[in-house]
């Protein structure tokens, strides 16, 4: 019954309602644009961050290289470690590249089949290196910038010369087939089966990647490594402080978006208190013909949730349908100037959706909490008395 | 017709309100009578007499500053106010001089209200009310709202709403104020058929001499105090009024 009267009372004050409604529409409106914009940033750049890699990754480098060395057994004993899953090690030298008669020099990779997964190695065109093949290679578009190629496709199944030299100062040179060619890094780089190396005379790893079981692990894991002697680094410490950064940057958005809410708030108690004042001779006839005062303090209370929970749905409903919108005109425009790749500015996790409409159940609860008292403690004889 | 049971007992009531300055002011004293379960009873006095502060007290509305007002024996000052709401809508029905409405709802709406507060479901409590709008003859105005009603649909509307819960007395706080002499008499008429016919106890709070003789007992307020006059001795002390009346305009005539 008290539900049914509170739809009847803001029904037919229509106008008042509609108004109180809008505001709340765009004060909570705001905020859940600016927050699922500061989650769909952050999901962003994290994404750049960790890419196809999984982030439950640890860097391995030697600590001191002249005193401990990444070699295969070295790699083993890391694997046995608790929570390791896997390791990959890599193999990173200076070397020398010889294309059309024009020789480059340049920092080479000889990687495994698990480390390309890890290492978001992205092929722009061609595919990527068979790790089990010594006669691919994978190259990078500032390669082929220094080499004078602009077209990356004549590039693929282009040969080349690559010329590696170990530690005894000798040198290998193999015949290789440009398969792929990818975007990442800012100097000339080249990737190449870690066997390449191998038959260099290359044995000693420059980097290794830990996979991890579970992120928690992540800690006990790097503490053990370390305790080898090694130096770690995880992907999730970049991640940690990109976190930290939105955080902040997070609190911003909400305070900003709060404003508005704010606004909104103080409307929608500002409607509940001249709906008071003009019902109070009805709340003391409520109260004389049997109303108890917590029925008059619950009608209020009812009011005031509709209210914010009609205004917030339509506050999140439009500000998602924005954030769609947003997205589409600027994939567009992206996709205009040949970014393929779709992206996302505005994230809409259902946690976000339900804790904002939550949200609004409380504030709805709080902002009547005045005017119901008040309509709990209307005295009926002095308000009907008055005329 | 009464049963001879008392149903409100008020004993040794007084009621004193504070002014502005922090003097107070006495505006019953010791009051104390009965009203028997089916009788008429008629509260008079001229205006500011305390009226109304009296029939609130019967109702359970304000709390005496002294005394006991029962009901069937329970204190109703004993019980909370929330109890005391629920007490209301179970056992009284109430017409005033100006009936407020919930002006959202309609007239079928807002007669049901008692039933609801009663904890009646939705439909059988409109239910009711439509059946008790017939009863008083206005059911063509269900669907309208209050504030396109006359005065006397308006009164006639706030009696079906008295009537729908059924209560065991309903009070009538002058409820002819704002009536022509044809609806007054009317309303009236409907209270005593209520009375007579239903054996409904009623309390009917006026200034209207000519009503005063309709009642079981006459409960006479002055300055205060509160005499009670049953039987026979209500037709002489109306008739004492009503000559007291006619000297005193036979008085301003002659200036």
């Amino acid at each position: 019954m008290i539900v049914r009267m509170a739809i009847q009372n803001l029904r037919f004050k229509r106008f008042r309602s509609f108004i109180t409604i809008l505001g709340i529409v765009i004060g909570i409106g705001s905020i859940f644009m600016l927050v699922s914009f500061g989650i769909g940033l952050q999901q962003l750049v994290q994404g750049e961050i960790v890419g196809n890699e999984s982030i439950n990754t640890v860097d391995i480098t030697p600590a001191n290289s002249k005193l401990l060395k990444l070699t295969s057994d070295n790699l083993d004993q890391v694997r046995s470690i608790a929570h390791v899953t896997d390791v990959s090690g890599v193999f990173i030298g200076a070397s020398k590249v010889t294309i059309d008669g024009a020789a480059a020099d340049l920092v080479a990779y000889g990687i495994d089949s698990l480390y390309m997964k890890l290492s978001n190695i992205t092929i722009a065109h061609g595919d990527g290196i068979d790790a089990t093949a010594s006669d691919q290679i994978v190259v990078n578009t500032s390669f082929l910038e220094s080499a004078g190629i602009g077209d990356t496709e004549k590039a693929l199944n282009k040969e080349v010369e690559l010329t590696l030299t170990n530690a005894t100062g000798k040198t290998n040179v193999t015949k290789q087939r440009i398969v792929g060619v990818v975007d990442s890094g800012a100097g000339s780089e080249v990737f190449v089966a870690a066997e390449v190396f191998k038959q260099a005379g290359i044995d000693t790893f420059t980097q290794a990647k830990a996979v991890v079981d579970e992120r928690e692990n992540i800690s006990d894991v790097r503490r053990s490594i370390e305790s080898l002697g090694y130096a770690t680094a995880s992907p999730v410490d970049t991640l940690d402080q990109v976190n930290e950064v939105f955080r902040f940057f997070n609190i911003v958005l909400i305070s900003l978006g709060s404003i508005g809410m704010v606004i909104a708030v103080l409307g929608m108690l500002n409607t509940l208190t001249v709906s008071l004042l003009e019902r109070t001779k009805e709340i003391a006839l409520m109260i004389a013909i049997g109303a108890r005062p917590k029925d008059m303090r619950r009608l209020f209370t009812v009011e005031a949730v509709i209210l914010s929970l009609l205004g917030g749905a339509i506050g999140i409903a439009v500000a998602m349908a924005l954030g769609f919108i947003i997205d589409a005109i600027l994939n567009q425009y992206a996709s205009g100037r040949g970014i393929e790749d779709g992206f996302s500015l505005f994230a809409h996790p259902p946690l976000l959706i339900i804790g904002a409409l939550l949200f609004m159940v409380v504030v709805g609860v709080i902002v009547s909490f005045v005017p119901a008292q008040r309509a709990a403690k209307i005295n009926p004889i002095e308000a009907l008395r008055q005329e | 017709m009464t049963s001879g049971k008392p149903l409100i007992e008020v004993r040794n009531m007084t009621k004193s309100f504070k002014l502005p300055g922090g003097d107070e002011i006495e505006v019953l004293h010791n009051v104390d009578f009965e009203i028997l379960d089916g009788s008429f009873t008629i509260i008079y006095g001229p205006s500011g007499s305390g009226k109304s502060t009296l029939l609130n007290a019967i109702i359970g509305l304000d709390e005496p500053t002294s005394g006991t007002v029962t009901y069937e024996g329970k204190d109703l000052y004993a019980m909370s106010q929330n109890d005391r709401a629920h007490f209301r809508a179970f056992t009284m029905g109430m017409v005033q001089q100006t009936n407020n409405w919930v002006k959202s709802l309609n007239v079928l709406e807002n007669v049901a209200l008692p039933l609801h507060f009663m904890g009646v479901n939705h439909d059988s409590a409109l239910a009711q009310a439509k059946n008790s709008l017939q009863r008083i003859g206005i059911e063509m105005h269900a669907k309208k709202f209050p504030s396109v009603l006359s005065g006397g649909e308006q009164q006639r509307a706030a009696m079906a709403r008295a009537l729908v819960n059924n209560p065991a007395y309903i009070v009538a706080d002058e409820p002819t104020g704002n009536l022509d002499s044809k609806n007054s008499d009317n309303l009236i008429n409907l209270l005593r058929y209520l009375n007579t016919e239903f054996g409904r106890t009623i309390v009917l709070v006026t200034h209207n001499l000519e009503y005063l003789s309709i009642g079981d007992k006459l409960l006479l307020i002055e300055d205060g105090n509160v005499t009670e006059i049953k039987g026979k001795d209500i037709r002489a002390t109306t008739t004492h009024m009503l000559t007291d009346m006619r000297k005193r305009i036979e008085g301003w005539a002659k200036v």
